[in-house]
């Protein structure tokens, strides 16, 4: 082989390998969304189950907004529709990691069926469903979004972090099913709208 | 046959290493299947430091994550390089594509194992890492061509540079996007340590990557002190070689005189044999016999002591002198020589002919040093010492400077651009016959070599 085909074939070997890496952020909205600041009422009430879509650690830090803000929860990262008995409403923290369901023995398809089953749940008895997207630095993923599309169309809130990777699908779907919405600047912010859902 | 072992010992090594380099792939490529539970605790870390509100955790939990990472970019990365630098590819391959095949594999490799065990890769600081160990690979390995320094100073770089991805300020540019560092990197924000993380990025990753260019400068700066102290070595062994060589030659040219030195009594047997035809009876053919009988004894007498260096003989003093005397070129009318010989001089013990040869090169040196004053002077003076006799040759030359004096009887040493060898072959020959030899000299006005012979006692024959 000529040494500048070889080159070549090496270069587009390397580019090739950064493109399908995709370090890409997914796409962002570049308009500036207004959404609300919070709830104008509660629309959920306690008792609630905090469970992961995807089993990020995103899930640990809502926790802890929520014991901070003294709501009635039960942390359950893998809950399952049996366990929703005399539950009110459901979060879902959306973000798909790859070691946490290693962590977790699970598949993607299994936590799939598994939300599936929680959102069948939580509509055959009423539950309020909210979701709380962050993945503010988070690579574009794939599952993510998927998971994000699962839960959030089914929601009756949703909660994300403006510039983020999620950004555009929360406001695709807050469109399509008329869902109220609210971004946020920054992880710290958080809390005001989650405590608005609830008082 | 020897050409052909070696050859074959040598493929034999160099597939070793080859199987070496596959063998750190495979280890890099299953490190993350090997460390699994390591990896698990880096997540459990990152609760707990959300659960307590302490970032703390969170830098333990950057340490742990980053070296993982390091190690397996390093194991990758090494094995890669022992592959190429161990096969053809080496020798097919210009160094710019030598170059860019390293930088493909080892990103296709991380790439790879990114896809197939669904571990998040982080490419940009691996790339940016990758780039400045290849770079300091090939600096390093080639003067030290040593892969454990390489492995040194590589593991250092992919440290150093893993650290970027836990600081939020490198978000923007595509560091820390993968699972674990994008969960360090919003639990520390969500604790309100971003500057936290931030300090603690630069805090690990410049001392780094200022101790691995360090360290591979004091790598290539040892490895070149070793090179040179090996090539001097080289250098000094040739250079004794070359001495040995020119004292062998030394001996031949000395071997050249005696020859030269066995035709006077042959010419002078040929002309006492030219006498018995002529003279035909006439009384004489006794004394010609007696002569021819000297002549020979003579020769026989100069071959021994050439042929048996350690055969020495009872001599009377003005006898040796003698026959140097008749062995000096006297004939420069500029050089004038005197001789005082002290009477009563004891006998000595020595061979003559090898003490003569001795004598005839200080002599010799004597005669070519050069000299500031219109007539060269040169003294012999011989007389009684104890336990034997002096010879002192004194000229009135340039001298040798103290500095130099130190030096004068190392062979291959010379002031005057001889062949510097004279001097320690008369000093061996002298010390040889018991004697021995001092040398003293002041610049511009002359030098004085004194030699001692020691006298024949009759008990230690």
């Amino acid at each position: 082989m000529k040494p500048k085909i070889f080159r070549a074939v090496l270069l587009a070997a390397l580019i090739s390998m950064i493109f399908f890496t995709d370090m890409s952020m997914g796409s962002r909205n570049g308009t500036k969304i207004f959404t609300l600041p919070g709830l104008p009422r509660p629309i959920a009430s306690a008792p609630i189950v905090i469970t992961s879509a995807g089993q990020s650690t995103d899930t640990y830090i809502i926790r802890d907004i929520s014991n901070q803000l003294m709501i009635r929860s039960f942390f359950m990262p893998q809950a399952e529709a049996a366990e929703l008995e005399d539950i009110k409403s459901i979060v879902f923290v959306v973000g798909y990691s790859s070691l946490g369901m290693k962590l977790q023995n699970m598949s993607y398809e299994e936590e799939n069926a598994r939300i599936g089953k929680l959102l069948k749940e939580a509509e055959e008895n009423g539950l309020t469903v909210l979701t709380v997207a962050l993945g503010e630095d988070h690579s574009y993923d794939r599952k993510t979004e998927e998971l994000l599309r699962l839960v959030g169309g089914s929601s009756d809130y949703l909660i994300g972090l403006r510039e983020s990777n999620n950004e555009s699908t929360l406001i695709e779907l807050a469109k399509e099913r008329d869902i109220p919405m609210t971004l946020v600047g920054g992880i710290r912010e958080i809390s005001g709208p989650f405590a608005s859902a609830f008082r | 046959m020897t050409t052909l072992k070696l050859k074959m010992s040598e493929t034999k090594y160099l597939r070793i290493y080859v199987a070496v380099g596959i063998m750190l792939i495979c280890l890099g490529l299953l490190f993350p299947f090997s460390t699994q539970p390591v990896w698990f605790n880096i997540i459990l870390k990152i609760r707990e430091a959300i659960n307590k509100g302490d970032s703390g955790h969170l830098i333990l939990a950057s340490a742990v994550i980053n070296s993982l990472y390091a190690i397996q970019s390093t194991f990758i990365f090494m094995g890669t390089m022992l592959v190429i630098f161990h096969s053809e590819i080496k020798y097919r391959l210009k160094h710019f594509d030598i170059f860019l095949v390293s930088l493909t594999a080892i990103i296709f490799l991380h790439w790879t194992n990114s896809a197939l065990f669904e571990l998040p890769w982080e490419p940009v600081s691996t790339i940016s890492a990758l780039l400045i160990t290849l770079f300091l690979f090939e600096k390093l390995f080639g003067e030290t061509n040593s892969f454990i320094q390489v492995f040194i100073v590589s593991i250092q770089v992919f440290f150093a540079f893993h650290w970027l991805n836990i600081m939020p300020l490198f978000s923007a540019y595509q560091f820390g996007k993968s699972d674990l560092h994008y969960s360090i990197k919003i639990a520390g924000m969500y604790l309100d340590a971003a500057a936290v993380l931030n300090f603690s990025g630069f805090a690990f990753f410049l001392p780094f990557i200022i101790s691995a260019f360090i360290t591979a400068t004091l790598f290539i700066s040892y490895s070149r002190n070793i090179h040179m102290v090996r090539e001097n070595y080289k250098k000094e062994s040739e250079i004794r070689n070359m001495k040995i060589k020119a004292l062998e030659n030394r001996v031949y040219q000395e071997v050249k005189s005696l020859v030269h030195d066995l035709k006077t009594p042959l010419v002078t047997i040929r002309g006492l044999n030219s006498l018995i035809v002529s003279a035909n009876g006439q009384g004489k053919l006794e004394e010609y016999s007696d002569r021819i009988e000297n002549s020979v004894s003579k020769m026989s007498e100069m071959i021994s002591s050439f042929l048996y260096e350690s055969s020495r003989q009872k001599l009377k003093a003005s006898e040796l002198i003698s026959y140097i005397r008749a062995q000096l070129p006297l004939e420069d009318e500029e050089i004038k020589f005197t001789f005082s010989i002290i009477e009563e001089l004891p006998d000595i013990y020595v061979n003559k002919i090898r003490i003569a040869r001795a004598v005839i090169n200080i002599l010799e040196n004597a005669i070519v040093v050069p000299c500031r004053n219109p007539h060269k002077l040169i003294n012999v003076v011989v007389k009684p010492a104890d336990k034997g006799i002096n010879i002192i040759i004194q000229d009135n030359g340039i001298g040798i400077r103290e500095s130099d004096l130190g030096r004068i009887w190392e062979a291959g040493y010379s002031t005057n651009n001889t062949s510097g060898l004279g001097l320690p072959f008369a000093k061996s020959i002298i010390e040889d016959n018991e004697g021995a030899i001092g040398i003293e000299s002041r610049v511009d006005v002359g030098t004085k070599a004194t030699i001692f012979l020691p006298a024949f006692d009759s008990g230690k024959e």
